[in-house]
């Protein structure tokens, strides 16, 4: 009996030591109770044995762990934390349902590296902002602006007030991914740069990496902006809006089946220029969004999107002059769960950016734009609680259009042309690894493959010695040739193929739980190229791709950190150095509107940038906010291709028009009471490059300037105030009708900021002038939200 | 057409504040200025003149002649014509007659320095007609349209002056190509300001012959009068290099071109409803 029951513990011992060493994996979605919206990046932590993880884009987690039985913590900022017992003794499928918390939703939040989790991560160089933050930062005309709120943070600029795009470290805005629900937007801005095409209130969640991009990324040297947009409401029907001076909007959103689908649609609308006809002017500039999104959960592995988006910009003087232009999406997205630890995501995405004008004393209609077919496979599998592994495959087919000119009338002295279409392939292949070395040591290792085929085209030119542009050495000046012939090929041959290995590593080292040190690099390879000779993008540039003429962009960049949370506070400071190799340049006097051989008028060079963030936040209480320092240098030059040859700006390095070299934001809030709240952003920068005049002469009846080394002067210091004060007349109120109203006053104590300084004779006092543009003084705003 | 062009998107920026501000710029050395032209006119005269300044500091409004320099033109075969000083800075020849198709060199010997330029002769095209549109769109303005017949299966290259006869000031150049208008009835616009351009003033508006080197020069040039330094849709102010050298020293290049072109004009009054 005794050795029976001898054998029974241990046969008993061998099978629970069994059980103990097998490991289980703890999945589920994570989701908003109150509309079942999922949520992103909310930390799973098991404390007791030092882990967690967090879930994806999609909501989805999953942790494999040895088996046992823990109390397992979901949280996030703003909702309540929920703690379960979970018994872990085979996989298990957990979905969780995330409560607002009662607490004060403190106004500004960041979305923490507080959690021991976050300070461990090796990804830096990523600010990812609450879209409760931005709705609180006071802007210009009082619209709340994705873009315009990142440009208070630190390594992020833009090329001065009304320019449209923004520069991160140092980067030129062609250099940023800009991604919508995984959709590739190529303007990220409405009426040059005064809004951005986001409605904020169809956003979930954002993140700008400006390093450490992972490997899963790429196309874009320089950032990614990565944006996805909310799914809808799945418990009940609603709205949310705002009407504004110049703009409103209006977002419906509810479920198809409750619980199961949802659907949300959105629209903005500016109207300023209903008014113009008071003032006796025929001009109407307006802009307009639409975002539509379906989302179906098909089963417990499954779910289905639709997400779309319509934006136009139009510009009309008095029927003689119309102007449209605008990106545009639609693409579905198939969230797979193969057996807890794996989960795909397939996007098929169709996308475009078509700009169009109209000129009736001239009598024509020109359109052009880009469009690409975009194909996606995003794996992840989460090995285990200490490793974490991406694999995918992105494939996208382009078409750029430089122009197709037509005439409106049949006395029109216009003959319709088509420029000719170019069309390319880019392939990416990644693998990407979390891991966890040591309980100090994360690192996160990725590997890209890049692939891009120039294929076949009309009209493709022949140079001699491969030369579309050459030196003339007797004037000393770049000239466009013409080509010896020129030759087609079907659009199944490649011209050229690149291809490209771009590794990524970034590591970060814990001194203890607030405490850490991050470093990385990255090298990535960009094959579309914005063309613009310009200190901002205008609307009419387009994207050219790499081929025969031109190489493609490679930028590498290190980037190295240290953070630290300080209880309510925290402070991170990041150093970065960058180069681009193949950075384009043009020709002086290029003529890039409508130019169907841009090889004519190119130049490569070469652009480097460096600098030094500094960011010291406080997080919690009444009074919340951040300072943000960014000291920084970003430059280009060209030299000649031979020693005969001056290049650009004589060879010599110049900085790049966005080029700042003091970036002070000041960003605040303060809770007042549950009723009111102010805001106050303050903002000190060096001014942009200029190039002054050192002479003028007279030629023709013109009067021409005559310049320095280019960009070698500075415009004045700009510094400006904002503020504003939002008023919730019944905060307690969660049902029904909620209002809140933002007052703010943009640029508070008038300060004319030069946006550009022109250089002319003054006809009527025949006086040499240098007059300074300035574009905003100070505007006040009103802005009435709502929600039911 | 390419200047108006790039005048639209400027006005296109929210026109909210612009002071007169002054600067500490710095002076270049000064260069040599060369406005050449020979031109040939309907009736078959040819004007033959060659002004000559010099570039200034940024803030000094004065023009400065240079009225001491040698001016000849030599045709191909070897004739040299001389220029003599009729005005301040302005040197005319007054036998020179044209030959369509024919090259010119230009030489400037202005102190120790020689310019050089060669231009062969480029024809153009008369007005057939001027048409006058008032319209408002950026206030209230006249449009001054002035039509011509594009000869087709040719390059060919613009360069329209209006010339304002009460009003100096209107005056204006423009240019065009003929990519997109080969072979059309073509078309040059103005636009003046309707309170600049009382009814019956008197214009002339003038088209000249230029090859495809005086049109990119034409181009930058213009480029650099519309914008300066900053804002958004300026482009990078370019040094502007026009067709003539400086032998003795190439650092010293002059700036200015030497035209050779064939020139038709049109004359029109401003009338109050067109």
């Amino acid at each position: 009996m005794t050795q029976r029951l001898f054998i029974a513990v241990i046969l008993l011992n061998f099978a629970f030591a069994k059980a103990q060493s097998e490991k289980f994996t703890l999945s589920g979605t994570i989701s908003e109770q109150l509309n079942g919206e999922t949520m992103i990046g909310v930390n799973v932590l098991i404390p007791e044995l030092s882990t967690g993880t967090a879930s994806n884009e999609y909501g989805f987690y999953s942790i494999t762990l040895p088996a046992g039985t823990y109390q397992v913590v979901y949280s996030f900022i703003g909702y309540k934390n929920i703690q379960k017992e979970i018994v872990l003794n085979g996989d298990t499928q957990i979905n969780i349902s995330m409560e607002e918390s009662d607490e004060q939703l403190d106004a500004i939040v960041i979305k923490a590296d507080v959690e021991k989790l976050s300070t461990q991560s090796p990804q830096m160089s990523v600010n990812a902002l609450a879209i409760e933050t931005i709705k609180k930062i006071p802007v210009v005309l009082g619209e709340t602006d994705i873009v315009k709120s990142l440009v208070l943070l630190p390594g992020v600029t833009n090329a001065g007030e009304g320019a449209a795009g923004f520069n991160v470290r140092g980067g030129a805005a062609d250099q940023n991914l800009v991604l919508l629900d995984e959709a590739t937007l190529y303007q990220s801005d409405h009426l040059f740069g005064f809004f951005s095409v986001f409605n904020p209130d169809a956003i979930k969640d954002l993140k700008l990496y400006k390093g450490g991009i992972p490997a899963r990324y790429g196309g874009r040297v320089s950032s990614v902006l990565d944006i996805y947009q909310r799914d809808g409401n799945r418990n009940k029907f609603g709205a949310t809006g705002g009407i504004g001076l110049v703009a409103s909007r209006l977002l419906l959103e509810g479920p198809i089946q409750k619980e199961k689908s949802s659907f949300l649609i959105g629209g903005r609308s500016s109207y300023a220029h209903l008014f113009l006809p008071l003032f006796n002017i025929d001009n109407k500039a307006y802009f307009y969004d639409l975002n539509a999104k379906l989302s179906f959960t098909l089963d417990d592995r499954n779910r289905l999107y639709f997400s779309s988006y319509f934006g136009r910009d139009v510009f009309t003087v008095n029927e003689f002059f119309g102007n449209t232009f605008g990106n545009s999406f639609a693409n579905v997205r198939w969230n797979h769960v193969f057996n807890n630890k794996w989960f795909a995501n397939t996007s098929l995405i169709y996308s475009d950016y078509s700009y169009g004008l109209e000129l009736d004393f001239v009598e024509f209609e020109f359109t052009s734009g880009i469009t690409n077919l975009n194909a996606k496979y995003d794996l992840t599998h989460y090995l285990n609680d200490k490793t974490k592994m991406r694999y995918g495959v992105n494939s996208i087919y382009y078409e750029f259009d430089p122009g197709r000119i037509v005439p409106t009338t049949e006395t029109s002295p216009i003959n319709e042309q088509q420029l000719t279409k170019k069309y390319a392939w880019e392939n990416g292949l990644y693998v990407d690894g979390e891991f966890e070395i040591t309980d100090k040591i994360n690192i996160n290792a990725g590997l890209r493959l890049s692939t891009f085929s120039r294929l076949g085209q009309d009209n493709i030119g022949v140079y001699e010695n491969n030369q579309a542009v050459v030196f003339n050495d007797e004037l000393q000046i770049y000239e466009s040739v013409d080509p010896i012939e020129t030759t087609s090929a079907s659009r199944g041959t490649a011209l050229k193929t690149f291809a490209n290995l771009e590794p990524r590593f970034s590591i970060a080292y814990s001194l203890d739980d607030d405490t850490s040190f991050k470093a990385s690099y990255q090298r990535i390879t960009q094959y579309i190229h914005l063309i613009s000779n310009t200190n901002a993008p205008t609307p009419f540039d387009l994207y050219a791709p790499s081929g025969t003429f031109v190489e493609p962009q490679i930028g590498n960049q290190v980037a190295a950190g240290f953070f630290k949370n300080m209880g309510d506070y925290s402070f991170e400071t990041e150093a970065f150095y960058k180069t681009v190799d193949h950075r384009l340049d043009y020709i002086d006097g290029a003529d890039l509107i409508a130019n169907d051989n841009i090889e004519q008028i190119l130049l490569s060079g070469e652009a480097r940038a460096y600098g030094l963030e500094l960011l010291f936040r406080k997080n919690k209480g009444k009074l919340q906010g951040w300072i943000a320092y960014t000291l920084s240098r970003s430059e280009q030059r060209t030299p000649g291709r031979t020693l005969e040859e001056t290049g650009i700006n004589n060879g010599e390095w110049y900085s790049a028009a966005w080029d700042k070299t003091h970036d002070l934001t000041i960003t605040s809030s303060y809770e007042l009471n549950k009723k009111w709240s102010m805001g106050a952003n303050f903002t000190l920068q060096t001014g942009q490059p200029v190039t002054y005049p050192n002479g003028q002469y007279e030629f023709d009846g013109l009067f021409i300037p005559t310049y320095e080394a280019r960009n070698s002067s500075r415009l004045p210091l700009i510094h400006r105030l904002d503020v504003s004060a939002t008023y919730v007349p019944k905060p307690d109120k969660t049902k029904g009708w909620q209002s809140s109203w933002v007052f703010s006053i943009y640029n508070a104590y008038n300060r004319r900021n030069a946006a550009s300084v022109s250089f002319a004779q003054n006809e009527e006092t025949g006086r040499n002038e240098a007059t300074r543009l300035s574009i905003f003084g100070v505007v006040p705003a009103v802005t009435y939200n709502f929600k039911f | 057409m390419k200047k108006l062009f790039t005048l639209l998107l400027l006005v296109l920026t929210i026109t909210s504040c612009e002071d007169v501000i002054e600067l500490d710029l710095n002076n270049t050395a000064p260069r040599l200025v060369i406005d050449a032209e020979l031109e040939l006119n309907e009736d078959g005269t040819t004007l033959a003149t060659v002004l000559l300044t010099r570039s200034n500091a940024f803030y000094q409004e004065e023009i400065i002649t240079v009225d001491d320099a040698i001016v000849t033109v030599t045709d191909e075969n070897g004739t040299v014509f001389n220029f003599n000083l009729v005005a301040l800075g302005v040197y005319e020849n007054t036998s020179l007659n044209i030959q369509p198709g024919a090259s010119y060199t230009l030489t400037i010997i202005d102190g120790s320095d020689i310019y050089t330029a060669t231009q062969r002769f480029v024809n153009t095209v008369p007005y057939t007609r001027v048409e006058q549109n008032n319209i408002s769109g950026f206030g209230d303005l006249v449009e001054i349209t002035g039509f011509f017949n594009d000869p087709a299966g040719e390059e060919n290259y613009y360069l329209f002056e209006l010339i304002d006869h009460t009003t100096p000031s209107n005056s204006e150049i423009d240019i065009i190509d003929d990519e997109f208008s080969d072979g059309n009835e073509a078309l040059t616009v103005f636009f003046i300001d309707e309170e600049d351009l009382p009814v019956g003033s008197d214009l002339t508006l003038v088209i000249r012959g230029i090859d495809r080197r005086a049109f990119t020069f034409y181009d930058t040039l213009i480029q650099q009068t519309d914008d300066g330094g900053g804002g958004t849709f300026n482009a990078q102010p370019a040094t502007v290099r026009g067709n003539i050298i400086n032998t003795t020293n190439p650092e010293k290049f002059p700036f200015g071109y030497f035209r050779v072109s064939e020139v038709f004009k049109i004359d029109y009054t401003v009338v109050a409803n067109p």
